[in-house]
């Protein structure tokens, strides 16, 4: 029998798509790279010219405002980005 | 996922109320998480009073600050009404001195505060620091509380000498201890070091 994990979460893949998709939708037109790190845990590096003239902080906020949904709950299925990567095209 | 009306106004509230103001789990007394108690401790050397609101005490507030900053982490520092970072960009504002910058804190580079150890204060550190490694620091917060503790030397460090002895105060505690005097007294529970410090605010800020 195989061992049965609690609380194991939608599969990684399915993760990463949707975090590619909220991401695409907020910043059109953007180079998106998503990563699976662990169960709940990802990797985001984003190229956009949406980042022109901001700071890093004002840049994450623009990535993490549009993942706020995946990220949000006691059930979510992103627990937390463990690097996030904002460039200029 | 959500954001009502009540919490956007509290957050907008206390934001404009505390021109230093923390979203953390547990309190200023009391961190709850190490990212949480981290921020503490480098707010505590900068500002004598901030404003803290505890997120694990308030559901509505611990998701409503991470849409309201578009954050997905505790701790969020506020700076005059503007998101400042969480607790990674936080460490690097300090370290860097550009959070000193934002405080409105200047530091008046290799000034050295005269600081006197009387020699019995001198021999008790001399014991009590035998064998221990690192260098024995004065530590001094932005309430004036003052301590002794033993730390490697860290670059920026400012060396003064009494009785012999040799203590380092990194440049925030070094501005703030011209005139100290660290002695060594009696109290019920054995003797301890005392240290007085003239800058330091009346008693019962």
């Amino acid at each position: 029998m195989a061992l049965q994990i609690a609380n194991q979460g939608p599969p990684p893949e399915e993760v990463t798509a949707k975090l590619e998709q909220a991401i695409a939708e907020a910043l059109p037109n953007a180079q998106i790279h998503v990563g699976a790190r662990g169960p709940g845990h990802f990797e985001i590096a984003v190229t956009s010219g949406a980042f022109e003239g901001k700071s890093r902080v004002q840049q994450h906020q623009l990535v993490y405002g549009a993942i706020a949904d995946l990220m949000s709950g006691q059930n979510a299925p992103v627990h937390a980005i463990d690097k996030l990567e904002c460039r200029l095209p | 996922m959500s954001l009502d009306e009540a919490t956007r106004e509290q957050i907008d509230s206390l934001i404009q109320t505390n021109s230093i103001m923390l979203f953390m789990k547990g309190n200023r007394e009391a961190p709850q998480c190490g990212f949480s108690a981290t921020v503490v401790q480098i707010l505590d050397q900068l500002a004598p009073a901030y404003g803290t609101a505890d997120v694990l005490a308030d559901p509505a507030l611990r998701e409503g600050i991470k849409v309201y900053s578009s954050w997905p982490t505790v701790p969020q520092l506020y700076v005059r009404g503007e998101f400042v970072g969480g607790c990674d960009i936080i460490q690097e504002l300090y370290a860097s001195g550009e959070l000193l910058e934002q405080f409105g804190i200047s530091l008046d580079a290799g000034a050295k505060p005269e600081v006197t150890i009387t020699p019995a204060a001198a021999d008790a550190l001399r014991e009590a620091t035998q064998g221990a490694g690192g260098e024995i620091h004065l530590a001094i917060d932005a309430r004036y509380q003052a301590q002794l503790l033993m730390a490697p030397a860290a670059e920026g460090d400012c060396a003064v000498e009494s009785a012999g002895m040799t203590i380092l105060l990194d440049p925030l505690s070094a501005s703030r201890a011209n005139g100290a005097s660290i002695d060594v007294v009696d109290t019920p529970r054995g003797p301890g070091f005392k240290i007085d410090n003239p800058n330091a605010p009346d008693e019962g800020v």
